[in-house]
């Protein structure tokens, strides 16, 4: 009774003021006020200020006239074309295409590292350690400097002179690779592709099951990958049978422009009207000429680190798409004493005058010298000029080619009386595998797929510096996992590949996977550094469109809210794994 | 039968010298063998080249004749002696906190202290040959800590103060490199004058802004943890999503949300380096919580009930009993926030600020570095290089041992 009285007594002497609760929520509604009125003083000031400059707030320009040209896209674009939101949503799919390759890649060399670190080669820890050491501790700008200005652009050969890697080219604006364009008879493979994923997906749970029934070490994903493979292999091959091309399809060759169409020919006559034939894309082809000619004027030109005189450049032609090439001055009468040399025959090469009669083109008998220079009065210290330009005459041309996303794709422009260019078509297939080709002296890649040498040099630079972080943090994982559990593993028979699989492997995940979560979304963040090498990521765009648009305020607003948005959705993927991977470790 | 001893047994492979290491390490099977000597040689290439292209062919003499715009940017040459005696001010007081202790962190930042007089030390010898303006305060700034390290090695009862000295070192400093008084720079001749903020770059911005940044966002982040932390829903939603937020998007776009936008919001156009301050600090708070928030959660919650039990009031808990105790936990992390900070201040070029990176960008830009046939860029890439890596090496380093002896990771 007593002690309800002090209590009840107690309870209404407490001043409101000393009320826990009381000042609790007093103080949340203050602070609450107090961010309201910050947020709200700072947004009336960028309004006001905002229609003072004359600056836009709103969304409207999104819908006008981009106008800025970006170099790589994975969608189409034409900055003629498309407007705004379609450059932002290209900056966009740009970062997501370097993130996520970039993260791939980054967990491979990352473990890898760890794996040097923990080896017992004292030269391998040396070498991880030395790595890790340098690359972290060097800002990623720095990094993207050195690949992309310090190592690609000076040492990179211009166009066709480019690194011949086969089948693409390696050169300054970056790789030249084959690659598969899917056509309209992809379609047929699409049913067996969803059907061998089914399938695949349906033997790994019995095969899963089957071993946790017969209670032995097993693994079900080789059977899954096998039945995956030989399904969607079969698929390919009747697909390969049943692809046909679309009625009526033709090709059109214009010769001003070298360039090939293939397209309806609707009204059967044989033309190609743009305006009205709807062109067809990625139609396998090959082109044929049987005599044509091509000229060059010698000129000067900048290498790496070296001036290369009276250098001719022809279209890149590569020795198996010929019979018979020859290269020959076209004024013999101004080039007497002169030679020529190829750097990769027959495309590019420098002419020479063989001074020491040896036969092979040395070191400065591309230039002139000072007796010659005064004699002919003019000024140039190469064989260079129209006087001295050269043809290239190439005999039964073959090259093997694929229209691309416009139904278009280009040959080097031949000139002569008897080229008779003509093409025809391959066999339809679900996909036609396209090879990079040169059709102009300089750069103007047709076909293939090319990984431009920004992408390069930013997906390198993030993959390096990453891994390093993740190379420490799989190297704690593995160390954090008691030295018993190793024995113990051993001791109930399980052999080295067991024991890190079943036993080491699972438990370092557990404390890997929350870190390694975070250095992705690092990964995906630095992505914006991208505009150190004028890659055209999310940031990058958006720098060029708000120097350009006015839209400032509401670009960084979308900016942001793009970079949130791939923070969490990554967050959120990349958390469901981690919670998957807690359950199993129980 | 005559006595036939046995065969001796043969004699032990001897477990210690270099022939054991070697056979333990780089030969101990066939395929760790054939990989070992590829390393090597692929090593000894590269190093046999490396060494030929600085002796032979590199060119560091850009990389001289641009000394002080790498060092101070534009600071006017007249005023030097302001960068130098900060330098000299932070080197006394760190020589003082080294000379202090040798104990546990003290050893540790007595490490660190040799490091960086060492290079004072060659510094100031250059100084002395070529640098005629400053030479007199490079050997002050090399000379000086060491007779400070010997005054608190002398009286380590100062030890008390030295926190409040670091605090306070920030504001002298940053009062010293702006100067005070109005106008333009180039008006007066005070010795004292304001400097104009956009003036200021290389080493000195890239020093400024990191070190602004992480003492500026230290009591943000704190506030922040505590909030996040905060049994109070809507301070805690608040927190967490200023946290989550600023966390979710890259520097660069608050650097450039902050260039844009900060001149809209606050009626005035602030210096360039202010506005770049501001995004760093706000940016640096976000990851500073999440850092406190750490040693907050690492904390074993009797603490703060003995605290409460004791009738100390929840401030009292949470200043004497709590922070201390939870920043002690995290001074690892910090310094490894710090590290982040100083590599990211290499981004401020995107505002239109030039740090040392941005120099280098200018500098291989110029006509003595382009007229050169394929540019003199790997010269000022190692440079920018060895600046950044010098530094973080030395912090990672610090903060590996300030693990290691706060028993963190070991858990």
């Amino acid at each position: 009774m007593a002690v309800q009285q002090v209590g009840e007594n107690s309870q209404n002497s407490i001043p409101f003021y000393r009320n826990v609760k009381v000042i609790g929520n007093l103080a949340q509604g203050i602070f609450l006020i107090l961010v309201l009125v910050g947020l709200a003083f700072l947004v009336r000031n960028v309004i006001i200020n905002a229609r003072e400059i004359n600056i836009t707030l709103g969304f409207d320009w999104l819908a006008t006239r981009a106008g800025i040209p970006l170099s790589e896209s994975p969608i189409p674009y034409d900055q003629n074309i498309h407007f705004y939101r379609r450059a932002i949503f290209v900056g966009f799919l740009n970062t997501l295409k370097v993130s996520l390759i970039g993260m791939v890649l980054a967990t491979l060399l990352g473990v890898g590292t760890a794996l040097m670190r923990l080896s017992n080669n004292w030269v391998l820890r040396q070498v991880a350690t030395f790595y890790i050491e340098i690359v972290r501790n060097i800002p990623l700008a720095v990094q993207i400097f050195f690949w992309y200005t310090v190592l690609f652009i000076p040492s990179l050969p211009i166009g066709g002179n480019g690194f011949d890697l086969g089948q693409g080219i390696l050169n300054n604006s970056g790789i030249a690779m084959p690659w598969p364009y899917y056509t309209q008879n992809a379609v047929l493979w699409l049913p067996w592709l969803i059907g061998a994923l089914v399938l695949a997906i349906i033997v790994f749970f019995i095969r899963r099951r089957q071993i946790i029934l017969s209670e032995r070490p097993g693994n079900p994903w080789i059977l899954t990958l096998l039945a995956f493979v030989v399904v969607s292999l079969v698929g390919y091959f009747v697909a390969d049978n049943r692809s046909t091309y679309p009625e009526n399809l033709a090709l059109n060759f214009k010769e001003s422009s070298g360039r090939f169409t293939s397209y309806i020919d609707a009204n059967q006559d044989e033309a190609f009207t743009s305006r009205t034939e709807e062109t067809v894309r990625a139609i396998p082809i090959i082109a044929k000429m049987d005599e044509g000619t091509l000229t060059s004027i010698p000129d000067k030109r900048k290498e790496a680190n070296r001036t290369v005189y009276s250098s001719f450049r022809f279209p890149l032609i590569k020795k198996s798409e010929f019979e018979e090439a020859e290269v020959t001055f076209i004024n013999p009468e101004n080039a007497e004493g002169l030679s020529i040399h190829y750097n990769k025959f027959p495309s590019v090469g420098q002419i020479y005058k063989d001074r020491n009669g040896n036969g092979v083109f040395d070191k400065g008998e591309a230039q002139r010298t000072q007796e010659e220079i005064d004699a002919s009065g003019t000024p140039e210290d190469g064989y260079e000029g129209i006087n001295y330009q050269v043809q290239m005459t190439v005999k039964n041309f073959e090259r093997h080619l694929v229209t691309d996303n416009d139904g278009e794709t280009k040959l080097p422009k031949f000139k002569g009386d008897n080229i008779n260019t003509r093409a025809e078509l391959k066999s339809a297939s679900p996909f036609a595998w396209s090879k990079p080709s040169f059709p102009t002296e300089r750069t103007g890649i047709v076909g293939g797929q090319i990984l431009t040498n920004a992408y390069l040099a930013l997906l390198i630079a993030l993959v390096i510096y990453t891994a390093s972080f993740i190379a420490e943090i799989v190297r704690g994982g593995i160390l954090s996992v008691p030295k018993g559990q190793r024995e113990a593993a051993q001791a109930v028979g399980l052999n080295g590949s067991q024991t890190f699989n079943l036993v080491v492997l699972p438990q370092a995940m557990r404390i890997v996977i929350p870190p390694m979560i975070s250095q992705y979304l690092n990964l995906a963040k630095n992505s914006s550094l991208g505009l150190f090498c004028a890659y055209p990521e999310f940031f990058k765009v958006s720098e060029i469109i708000t120097g350009q648009s006015g839209g400032a305020v509401p670009m960084v607003i979308i900016l942001i809210a793009g970079y949130l948005l791939i923070s969490l959705t990554f967050s959120f993927i990349l958390n469901i794994f981690n919670n998957r991977m807690k359950l199993v470790e129980r | 039968m005559a006595f036939q001893p046995q065969p001796a047994r043969p004699s032990p492979q001897p477990t210690s010298g270099f022939g054991f290491w070697l056979r333990q390490n780089i030969f101990n099977s066939p395929l760790n063998s054939i990989i070992s000597l590829l390393m090597i040689i692929l090593i000894s290439w590269s190093l046999f080249n490396l060494v030929t292209w600085i002796v032979a062919e590199s060119d560091w003499q850009i990389v001289w004749n641009n000394q002080r715009l790498l060092a101070v940017f534009q600071y006017p040459s007249d005023l030097l002696w302001r960068p130098m005696t900060c330098i000299i001010i932070i080197m006394s007081l760190f020589g003082l906190n080294a000379g202090v202790s040798n104990e546990g962190i003290g050893h540790i930042i007595r490490r660190a202290f040799y490091w960086i007089l060492g290079l004072i030390v060659i510094i100031a010898i250059v100084a002395l040959v070529y640098w005629e303006s400053v030479r007199l305060y490079w050997v002050i700034a090399a000379l000086l800590p060491i007779v400070f390290f010997f005054i608190g090695n002398a009286i380590p009862q100062i030890a008390k103060f030295l926190s409040w000295g670091w605090v306070l070192l920030w504001f002298v400093c940053t009062f010293i490199l702006v100067g005070f008084g109005g106008g333009h720079g180039h008006e007066s001749t005070s010795p004292m004058r304001y400097v104009n903020p956009n003036l200021w770059g290389g080493m000195l911005l890239s020093f400024f802004l990191s070190i602004t940044g992480i003492v500026l966002c230290f009591p943000i982040g704190i506030g922040l943890a505590l909030g996040r932390e905060s049994k109070l829903p809507i301070i805690r939603t608040i927190c967490t999503g200023y946290i989550e937020i600023l966390r979710g998007s890259p520097l660069v776009s608050w650097l450039f949300l902050a260039s844009v936008m900060l001149p809209l919001a606050i009626n005035a156009t602030p210096a360039g380096i202010i506005r770049a301050q501001v995004a760093i600090i706000l940016f640096a708070a976000a990851y500073m919580a999440e850092n406190v928030r750490g040693g907050l959660q690492a904390l074993p919650k009797g603490q703060g009930e003995a605290a409460h039990a004791l009738g100390l009031s929840p401030w009292d808990t949470t200043s004497i009993i709590i922070l201390p105790q939870a920043l002690r936990a995290v001074i690892p992390a910090i310094v490894g926030l710090f590290i982040g900070l100083f590599k990211d201040t290499s981004l401020v070029l995107i505002v239109g600020l030039v740090d040392i990176f941005a120099m280098l960008n200018q500098i291989a830009n110029q006509p003595d570095a382009t007229l050169v046939a394929g540019g003199i860029l790997k010269e000022l890439f190692i440079f920018g290089s060895l600046f950044y890596w010098f530094f973080c090496y030395r912090m990672s380093i610090a903060s590996r041992q300030l693990e290691k002896q706060l028993g963190l990771g070991t858990r």
